[in-house]
């Protein structure tokens, strides 16, 4: 345990400094998530407005609110990419990794946190700018700011796994382009990201209970808002628990399939 | 004269190359028809709740989308590739043989490499189009089909200007890929007509970034909406942009120093 956390440590300060030393590409990345939230922030601003200043429940301060709490949401959750691993696999530097004596698990874990810390930096300044441009509408509700921690932390973590499962995928196919482009499509419209989730048809709403996105984006995001009842609360971490249960077990059962398979591209 | 056929041998190199790979045409149709499914269900849902978006309807968005993906398509299997082609020449030392070559630095860097696949965006792009201006029942006489040819030939020359600016800042900025991943994002922006937007993120959008010019603007052109100030303004935009970024160019190889030798 101590020795995990050396390692954890380690990988998070070596992360951390290489993260600081290339300051421009993490500003850029970061005008790109501004970018993707103002688009949809403006798009269902002037539909709210053509509606009378309503849509799927949300008045116009409160879209504006919502796509602004969103990238925070969204900094915090997003995992690390596949293409990184399916990289990796095609270019051979796994088979280093692999021979060291702790799972890459554990080294991947800390450098995603030493990016989120830098990305921080950038995403709080960025939120209040937005704040001062739309005037979003927020109710900040404190047994649900409570309950965001843990349900953000679960997120993460969920998304991170499925990630990780849909990376390991590589070690089959070394090209996944089209699985994660159609992955990440149906991300988009059935975590929230797109819109909140109360603007879909009422169909596309039963069809988001049951799949993991939302669970990973839009619940976290309800609990910021204070827009969650204590009941729903309590079905979203039942859904979060039991998705990651399903992902745990499968990432166990793909990676000891997944190492066997493992071809060692260009040794 | 001699230009195109140089141009001309330099694509017919890269197409034959492209030629060899051909399960690279099904996966690229899979990626061009899931873009478009992602852009109609976004267009789909934005439509569930209004009638119009900005005063544009449903079908007019539709046009925007189409030359969304058209020029996108034009982007991803001329401009960009010839543009990373740049970054890595820099960074690994090609870049010396090509400047080597007794032609035009600019031109020689500009065409060689050619995606042919990611053409298949440019066709799903047009079809959108032809779709969608043939049921919007107004009919598009000749002016507005040449009109549309000139503002799309302008976009696409003003996003060619950009982007040769971008890669020739490579001679001093070392890891260029974060602009490209930034630039695509707002180049998502593109999907909706820029009117939408607060009016210094429309500014940022004409003017740093084209996204205005090379969608919104010949998208206008094909539902009526285009003003003769905006064609002009297109013409000498695209102008400008080619002077500009060909001095720029040669600016950045007057101070880059090889890196094989």
């Amino acid at each position: 345990m101590k020795h995990i956390a050396q390692v954890l440590l380690a990988a998070f300060k070596a992360h951390l400094i290489a993260t600081f030393q290339y300051r421009v590409q993490e500003g850029m990345q970061m005008i790109g998530l501004l970018v993707e939230s103002l688009i949809y922030l403006v798009v269902w601003t002037t539909v709210a407005k053509a509606r009378g200043g309503e849509v799927g429940g949300f008045s116009t301060d409160e879209i504006a609110g919502y796509f602004i709490a969103w990238m925070f949401v969204r900094n915090i959750t997003t995992g690390w990419s596949p293409y990184a691993m399916e990289w990796r696999i095609r270019r051979g530097d796994f088979n280093s990794l692999l021979l060291r004596p702790v799972h890459p698990i554990f080294a991947d874990t800390s450098e995603m946190l030493a990016s989120k810390a830098v990305a921080m930096i950038t995403v709080i300044p960025a939120m209040i700018a937005l704040a001062l441009v739309f005037k979003p509408r927020f109710e900040l509700v404190p047994w649900s700011l409570v309950a965001l921690i843990p349900a953000l932390i679960l997120a993460f973590v969920l998304r991170y796994v499925l990630m990780y499962v849909l990376a390991l995928t590589a070690f089959w196919t070394t090209r996944l382009g089209g699985l994660f482009e159609l992955w990440y499509g149906v991300e988009f419209f059935f975590s929230g990201r797109v819109a909140p989730l109360t603007v879909l048809p009422e169909w596309a709403q039963q069809v988001a209970n049951l799949l993991p996105f939302k669970w990973m984006f839009y619940f976290p995001l309800e609990l910021l808002l204070g827009r969650s009842q204590p009941d729903e609360m309590l079905f979203g971490f039942a859904m979060q628990i039991l998705w990651l249960t399903v992902m745990v077990l499968l990432i166990r059962f793909v990676w000891r399939r997944a190492t066997r398979r493992y071809a060692a591209v260009g040794g | 004269m001699h230009y195109l056929r140089l141009i001309w041998t330099y694509l017919r190199l890269s197409a034959l190359n492209e030629l060899q790979y051909r399960a690279n045409l099904l996966v690229q149709m899979f990626n061009s028809v899931l873009g478009l499914a992602i852009g109609l269900a976004g267009l789909a849902l934005v439509f569930s709740q209004t009638d119009s978006l900005a005063g544009w309807g449903p079908l007019e968005l539709l046009v925007v989308v189409g030359v969304h993906t058209l020029i996108g398509g034009i982007i991803k299997s001329v401009i960009q590739p010839n543009m990373y082609q740049i970054a890595e020449g820099v960074q690994e030392g090609n870049l010396d043989y090509i400047l080597t070559k007794p032609e035009d630095s600019q031109l020689l860097v500009s065409i060689t490499r050619f995606e042919l696949w990611r053409l298949v965006d440019v066709l799903v792009g047009l079809g959108v189009l032809i779709f969608a201006v043939s049921r919007l029942g107004q009919g598009i006489g000749l002016g507005e089909a040449v009109a549309f040819s000139v503002v799309l030939l302008c976009g696409g020359l003003i996003f060619y200007s950009f982007w040769l600016a971008i890669a020739t800042t490579s001679f001093w900025v070392v890891r260029t890929w974060a602009i490209y991943e930034m630039f695509d994002r707002l180049y998502q922006a593109g999907r909706w007509p820029v009117g939408i937007y607060p009016s210094w993120l429309r500014f940022g959008l004409t003017f740093l970034v084209p996204v205005a010019f090379a969608v919104t603007v010949p998208a206008e052109a094909l539902t009526a909406r285009l003003t003769p100030l905006y064609l002009a303004l297109a013409l000498g935009m695209a102008a400008l942009a080619l002077v500009a970024a060909r001095w720029f160019w040669h600016f950045g190889l007057r101070h880059y120093s090889g890196a094989s030798a």
